[in-house]
């Protein structure tokens, strides 16, 4: 048996199986209680993908896991809650029946990516949950039975996700809402410990909720222990929820309401610490700002300035943005991706772009490109081996997450992934911190915008235009 | 009103037709009379601005009542062009709640029963000053020929090359004794920079291009050269070129210098004009310090001194990549500027002389594409019209409910074109001559939509 930690092999990585959707998903999340991933998007539904497509029953690890953690630790949260809630469970009627179902090879095809091995691709139609939102649905995230969704309708709305139940439905932002997160952990109230502000306006205090219901309210939260919900939009600010209640804490702000050239912006991604004391949030000019959520303050602010393109003489339009955002597993670092310098206004042909810094530092420690490969909308940290997080999430920043120097050790952060797409096709890059351009460069079907990892059974997942995509990661 | 009282202006055909009719074989563009032009012996070889007339050997001549110039004169022309093609959805047509109507929501205007697109507040806030033409079926999605189609409102012909709806405006609404350019083309981005062309006018037609800056270039005298100097200098040419044209050349070719010199020196004398430093803080805060701002603040400048026709081009609307962030970033900029004009126009007294007109060379496709983007439409979309000649708070046509198709009013880039002319006041079947062949100025089919026109 193939241990974990040996599989992901960029360049073996091939599409297995396609679970289409009628419109572009923009959001998923692993319902790992239900064997099932879940995806939203242009068209405000949630669809549910069979995980049990591939690989097949029979090619399972008799063994599972070895212990290492899994690639999106948030996302996979979930993991151990109520394993046995109903899988055909939804809220329209339509059922999910096709989570219980064995992979059928119905309609295949080959992968354009799979051409070494010309392996086929299962493909089916992802089975349609219910209604989340009247307008795109931007972001997911999943906490026990609890689904959160954000959406261009300006609301976060919760939802049993095991019936389908909408739980509530709140006012979160003053614009479109680009992105939910979930923290980690709840974290220390202690302003005292709070890293030195740089400038930044305080957090402000709570904002009521509206519509927010209390928390008997919910069979899922009847006996719920407290958890976070972090939200970004276009009123350019970030703002700290209770997912028991859905009672805004605390507003996080910073970030410009416009462009230095006067044109509209985009606070685009949030990410929480794995400590979950800390969030950082990027806006379409290339600024990142990380606040201490317990005091609001301000823990580092830097600018990436080479995901911004604004030309006066040529095109005279605010571009790009950092679309992704992600902490290392330590904490140590911020890796940020999105679109280089844009040459092509109209397809946004410019280079993929990572960067990694040390965000207590505000230090760029690396920088990548991918000629032609456009936007990245995810990015990921890959790594089967590395340290456990620290105990003691409320230390200073500098002894909490790890050693500010191993980034630049390949041990420590062995692949940093990211999706997206552009004119040249959608894309999924492979990248080392010892190479300035990805490893190696996976071509799915469609432009992705969401990317997950379980490479405990060595599968990356996809969402994004055309629907869902399992891929074998070796 | 700065500039050219519209009783004071002077047509300059009215003149040409007293001053030169009878000369024949001059091939000058626009200098002669009615009647039809012929082949003749002209001069080729000049270009740009020195050219002073029309396509090799052939004459041009316009049949037009004399009391046309008229009717015309004080008509000006505010031209927006937004290059590469603006999404009728996120902006004149929305469609909310449909698999391709996207994100954005539709919002209440000041026309009972019009919702607009979300993004332009300030735009629903006027739209009783407003048509909008939501049925405009075009046919063409490739930019260049589609560009081709709109700006010159008839299709391509191999045999002949036809003059831009701009070109023929000004060409139409220029004073005779002006000293400031006909025609004035702002396009400072480089997405689909197009000239616009002059076709079978000639080049003496083609506008002033200001593709670096807001203010032309090389217009300044030499440094050291005083004005009595610069006089002397140019008398100095003037009696030269006389001489050369007597003994050496024909009158055409020295006539063409000429022209190009008078225009330059029309243009110096006009360069406080292009200097937005002359406007107030508070006008210059109201339009805004964006590129669009700056160039419909100095459309409004040029306007008013007399400029019958600037053309705005503003680019990068060609969203075949993440459609939804740039329209949400070029319809707040487009929508504030485009509301600051009208309504200063409207203030200053000008508007109902000052056709304004949105245009774009086609829409965007219903189907939202791979990459969140929308590709080229030209099956169903909207254009809007303000100001002179065009009847406010006029919702022409319709689309279905996903915005595929025209399902009433189906409207051709003729048809727009006659309807912008008649708005100026300029009969759409008038006809200019290349050679023996009397040439309409809108297509033969064309037929303006009325419903749009005061």
């Amino acid at each position: 048996m193939i241990q974990p930690s040996m599989r992901l092999s960029p360049k073996d990585t091939r599409l297995v199986a396609a679970l289409k959707t009628p419109q572009t998903l923009l959001a998923m999340v692993r319902d790992a209680a239900r064997n099932r991933l879940l995806g939203a998007g242009l068209d405000g539904h949630l669809y549910a993908a069979d995980l049990a497509v591939w690989p097949p029953a029979a090619d399972m690890p008799a063994v599972p896991m070895d212990g290492g953690p899994k690639a999106n630790g948030a996302s996979n949260a979930n993991a151990n809650a109520n394993a046995n809630a109903n899988a055909n469970a939804n809220g329209n009627g339509n059922g999910n029946s096709a989570a219980a179902r064995a992979p059928a090879k119905s309609d295949t095809a080959k992968s354009d990516t799979g051409k070494k091995d010309a392996a086929e691709v299962m493909r089916r139609e992802a089975t349609k949950l219910w209604h989340l939102h009247d307008n795109y649905v931007a972001s997911l995230a999943l906490h026990d039975n609890v689904l959160i969704s954000a959406s261009f309708d300006r609301t976060l709305a919760w939802w049993n996700v095991a019936t389908g139940e909408r739980l509530r439905t709140v006012a979160a932002h003053d614009g479109w809402v680009r992105k939910v997160v979930i923290l980690p952990s709840i974290p220390p109230a202690s302003p005292t410990d709070a890293a030195p502000a740089t400038g930044a306006a305080p957090a402000t205090g709570a904002a009521p909720a509206t519509g927010a219901a209390s928390p008997s309210s919910s069979p899922v939260n009847a006996v719920s222990t407290p958890w976070r919900v972090v939200s970004v939009g276009d009123d350019m600010v970030t703002k700290v929820g209770d997912g028991v209640t859905g009672e805004w804490i605390a507003t996080l702000r910073g970030h410009a309401p416009r462009s230095p050239q006067g044109f509209a912006t985009a606070l685009y991604m949030v990410a929480a610490h794995p400590s979950g004391r800390f969030v950082a949030a990027a806006d379409r000019t290339g600024e990142c700002l990380v606040w201490e959520v317990g005091s609001g303050a301000v823990a580092a602010r830097f600018t990436a300035a080479d995901f911004y393109t604004y030309d006066t003489a040529k095109r005279a339009r605010s571009i790009g943005g950092i679309r992704a955002l992600a902490f290392s597993p330590d904490g140590t670092k911020l890796a940020l991706a999105g679109i280089g310098q844009v040459t092509n206004v109209d397809g946004f042909v410019g280079p993929a772009r990572l960067e990694l810094w040390d965000w207590q530092a505000a230090r760029r420690d690396y920088a990548g490109q991918a000629k032609h490969q456009a936007i990245q909308n995810d990015v990921q940290f890959v790594a089967p081996a590395t340290p456990p997080m620290p105990a003691n999430p409320s230390g200073s920043p500098a002894t909490a997450v790890g050693d500010s120097t191993a980034a630049s050790a390949d041990p420590i952060i062995p692949w940093i992934v990211t999706a997206g797409g552009g004119d040249s096709g959608g894309n999924v890059a492979f990248w080392k911190t010892s190479d300035s351009a990805p490893v190696h460069l996976a071509k799915p079907e469609g432009h992705a915008h969401q990317l997950l990892f379980d490479l405990d059974q060595g599968r990356m997942f996809l969402a994004g235009h055309g629907g869902f995509q399992i891929w074998r990661t070796y | 009103m700065a500039g050219h009282a519209a009783s004071h202006a002077f047509h300059r055909r009215a003149l040409l037709r007293g001053a030169f009719a009878g000369v024949a074989g001059c091939g000058v563009a626009g200098l002669s009379g009615a009647g039809h032009g012929r082949v003749g012996g002209g001069h080729s070889g000049l270009s740009g601005i020195a050219s002073g007339f029309a396509w090799p050997g052939v004459e041009v001549a316009a049949a037009e009542p004399a009391v046309a110039p008229l009717k015309l004169a004080g008509k000006r022309v505010i031209f927006l062009w937004l290059a590469g093609g603006s999404s009728q959805f996120e902006m004149w047509d929305p469609k909310p709640g449909r698999e391709t109507g996207g994100p954005f929501r539709s919002i209440a205007t000041r026309v009972p029963g019009y919702q607009i697109g979300e993004l332009m507040p300030k735009t629903a806030a006027i739209a009783d000053r407003l048509a909008v033409v939501r049925s405009l079926d075009t046919g063409i999605s490739e930019h260049e020929q589609a560009a081709d189609l709109i700006s010159a409102g008839r299709p391509k012909e191999p045999a002949l090359d036809y003059p831009e709806i701009g070109v023929v405006m000004a060409k139409e609404l220029a004073a005779r004794d002006s000293t400031l350019p006909d025609y004035v083309s702002l396009f400072t981005t480089s997405e689909g920079r197009r000239r616009p062309k002059t076709g079978f006018l000639g080049a003496k037609h083609s506008p002033l291009l200001l593709e670096q800056g807001l203010r032309p270039e090389f217009v300044s005298p030499p440094e050291g050269i005083d004005a009595t100097r610069y006089a002397a200098r140019e008398e100095l040419r003037r009696l030269m070129s006389g001489r050369f044209a007597e003994r050496r050349a024909g009158a055409d070719m020295v006539d063409g210098y000429n022209a190009a010199y008078q225009r330059v020196r029309g243009l110096m004398a006009s360069d406080h004009l292009f200097d937005l430093e002359r406007e107030s803080t508070e006008a210059r805060d109201r339009y805004g310090r964006t590129p669009f701002g700056e160039q419909c603040l100095l459309a409004r400048r040029l306007i008013e001194a007399g400029v019958p026709v600037v053309k705005i081009a503003r680019g990068f609307w060609d969203s075949h990549h993440d459609n939804f962030e740039s329209h949400r970033e070029l319809v707040p900029d487009f929508d504030h500027v485009f509301s600051v004009l009208i309504t200063d126009l409207a203030e200053r007294g000008l508007l109902d002389s000052t056709l304004v007109m949105v245009l774009s060379e086609f829409g965007r496709t219903p189907t939202i594409n791979k990459d969140m983007g929308r590709d080229h439409y030209a099956d169903a979309w909207s254009i809007a019209l303000a100001g002179c000649g065009v009847r406010g708070g006029t919702i022409y046509g319709k689309t279905d409910e996903d915005g595929r198709k025209v399902v009433d009013g189906r409207a051709t880039a003729w048809d727009l074109a006659a309807t912008l002319y008649r708005a100026v006041g300029i009969d759409p079947k008038k006809e200019y001559h290349w050679g023996p062949r009397p040439v309409p100025i809108a297509k033969e089919d064309a037929h303006p939509i009325e419903a749009v026109l005061s």
